[in-house]
């Protein structure tokens, strides 16, 4: 049974497919287009995992919300706040008149399937399958949230064996994400893209603007919420979130032009949004209990990539375990709506449990060498994983890698195949990444890999826990650590880190990477983040790797076996 | 002839203005339709979307199994 789930024409387009209930291969349109957050039909992505599951043919066509259930909040949203909805109707009906509304014909002209091969499932269930689906669990709790999906914002539900219940929501206008995202936008960044900036700015500041901020939102104690809608124009305006009463409160909006630069004024406001959407996650999760009695959390939906807030609901929900899928937002979507149909719909049994992210495309040493050779690269290559060694040595020294390995990840996160790696034991390597290698803000902090069996000597981490595995968790580095400043690289302001628990059976040739690099340091961690420029998406092949290469200041570029130096020493 | 000439005029004139009329008549209708009255509703419902709680009554809709099972083949 072959099923093809799609996500698309919103942002994050993406498509995974499933053979009998197990993921074979997903990729992010982005990946392949080159544009951050591509929402085009996933043409790409599609003939990537059709090609990599050996598929001419697929069972079903499973699309990851309904469009026209989208479109009637749409027209309601327009009507209802009409007539200052005038240019979100403009625009909004030439996208939906084009693209949304025609999903079903798109779907079938491009993949060849007939009318009944092609299924909906809600938003909000699609979120929920991508994660209950992929996790250890037999029964969980679940809980999503994000922006909007067609009219739900928030959901509570129960997974139990293969079945999904969905049993209570909280509808849009009122929306978690959607807040979060006006502050995003308030502070000077991008919607839908500068939301994890918001956080890496939080721990500069202090909550003292949660009082205002609960002036724009009315919580009650089961974490239900209502926006007060004077505030914020999202409803109405496609160019604008919030409005003067919003800024009588908040003051001037930070400008995006600043980029690293920031007063204590906005880092107190990211602090405050934080506390707050932590504060109700926390809420809501408790509530998520109490309906379900249930040991574990499924959560998902594009707030669960706050993996600040996910260490939080850890810390202070009677849940044991929490499964964050590593393609949280909406381009899991798309796997969630294929696991929905395999198991809910069709009755079938789970026998998936997620535990990597490398679903993506995988480069032999033989396309590599071509790609060197053909552009006249110079290279050394190494046989036989003997270039290990070799890379752990130069990031001792204190040089900065490109390292390019294995599948490519699903998600937002580089879990060690698709990274720029660097000491974490040297303070100057946050500046250098940041600012000379990434091109970013100064403000953000970076992650560790970390050994799986020195995991909990270096961090406040519980043993097992699978968002760790997809550096989901957000969590204290220890005090010993912190005092003898052994990683001042990846230690955030606050003293929390971001970790990637690494498991020789899960990711092998990297595992063996950090072990070098304790053979030689003493330490089995080191700074990893994604891949890629500011603003570009992850590097998916060799060609894009040497293309961040050469535009960066990274001295060593590592494509599989092969070694290319920025001087073409060999 | 020169007679229901003139008559004729006069019938242009006052028709055009009796046309005037109904023209203002049915704009206003329209105008009224299409505008006002669409905005005293729309504005009760935002009212109603916008609405705070003061019970302490939970926001949370409950979502009836209709509602999420329903056919997967709809749009």
């Amino acid at each position: 049974m072959k099923i093809l789930g799609i996500s698309c024409h919103y942002h994050d387009s993406a498509a995974a497919l499933i053979i009998d209930g197990v993921p074979v291969a997903m990729a992010q349109e982005e990946r392949f287009s080159r544009i951050k957050h591509d929402s085009a039909f996933p043409k790409k992505a599609i003939d990537f995992v059709m090609k990599r599951g050996n598929c001419d043919s697929v069972d079903y066509v499973v699309f990851y919300e309904k469009p026209f259930e989208k479109f009637e909040r749409f027209a309601y949203s327009v009507v209802s706040f009409f007539p200052f909805t005038y240019g979100q109707f403009r625009r909004g009906m030439a996208v939906y008149l084009k693209d949304k509304l025609w999903v079903k014909a798109e779907l079938k002209e491009n993949l060849h399937v007939r009318d009944d091969q092609v299924l909906f499932v809600p938003h909000h269930l699609s979120h929920a399958s991508s994660s209950y689906y992929c996790s250890p669990f037999q029964e969980s709790a679940i809980l999503t949230v994000d922006g909007v999906g067609e009219w739900t914002t928030t959901s509570i539900g129960r997974g139990e064996g293969n079945k999904i219940i969905l049993l209570q929501e909280i509808r849009y206008p009122h929306s978690l994400g959607l807040l979060y995202s006006v502050f995003t936008a308030f502070l000077g960044f991008k919607v839908n893209d500068g939301e994890y900036k918001v956080m890496g700015l939080a721990p500069y500041g202090k909550p003292i603007y949660v009082d205002k901020i609960l002036k724009l939102i009315d919580v009650k104690d089961d974490g239900s919420f209502r926006l007060d809608l004077s505030y914020f124009s999202f409803h109405t305006s496609t160019t604008r979130s919030f409005n003067q009463k919003f800024l009588n409160l908040f003051g001037v909006p930070r400008d995006p032009q600043l980029g690293h630069k920031f007063d204590q004024h906005h880092a107190d406001i990211a602090a405050s949004i934080q506390k707050v959407t932590e504060d109700i996650l926390i809420k809501l999760a408790n509530t998520a209990y109490e309906l379900t009695k249930s040991k574990n959390l499924s959560f998902a939906g594009g707030v669960a990539l706050n993996s600040v807030a996910n260490y939080k609901l850890l810390q202070n929900t009677p849940f044991e375990n929490i499964f964050v899928q590593p393609s949280a937002g909406d381009a899991g979507g798309s796997l969630g709506a294929a696991q929905y149909v395999y198991h809910h719909f069709l009755n079938n049994d789970r026998k998936f449990v997620m535990e990597h992210s490398y679903y993506g495309s995988e480069y032999s040493n033989e396309e590599v060498e071509k790609f060197l050779t053909d552009n006249k690269i110079p290279f050394t290559k190494y046989c036989n994983d003997k270039i290990l060694p070799e890379i752990a040595k130069i990031i001792a020294d204190g040089k900065v890698i490109g390292y390019f390995q294995g599948r490519s990840e699903w998600g937002p996160r580089a879990l060690g195949n698709r990274s720029i790696l660097a000491d974490a034991r040297r303070a100057e390597m946050l500046k250098t990444v940041n600012l000379k290698i990434k091109f970013r803000e100064s403000f953000r902090p970076f992650a560790p890999s970390v050994l799986a069996e020195d995991a909990q000597d270096l961090f406040e981490l519980p043993r097992d826990h699978y968002p760790s595995r997809f550096m989901l968790y957000v969590c204290p580095v220890k005090e010993e650590v912190r005092k003898q400043n052994l990683l001042p690289a990846i230690t955030h302001v606050d003293g929390s880190a971001r970790p990637q628990i690494v498991f020789e059976r899960v990711n092998k040739r990297y595992y063996s990477l950090l072990k070098e690099f304790k053979n030689i340091t003493g330490i089995g961690c080191f700074l990893n983040t994604s891949f890629n420029l500011s603003d570009e998406p992850i590097v998916e092949s060799p060609e894009d790797a040497y293309k961040s290469f050469s535009k960066s200041n990274m001295d060593i570029l590592v494509l599989n076996d092969y070694m290319v130096t920025k001087d073409g020493k060999q | 002839m020169g007679s229901l000439k003139k008559i004729w005029a006069k019938w242009l004139v006052i028709s055009e203005i009796i046309g005037d009329i109904v023209s203002i008549i049915v704009l206003t209708i329209a105008y009224m339709t299409i505008f006002l009255l669409p905005c005293l509703f729309f504005t009760f419902i935002s009212d109603q979307m916008g609405k705070k709680n003061l019970s302490g009554e939970s926001y949370f809709q409950k979502i009836e199994e209709s509602q999420w099972a329903e056919d997967l083949e709809e749009m």
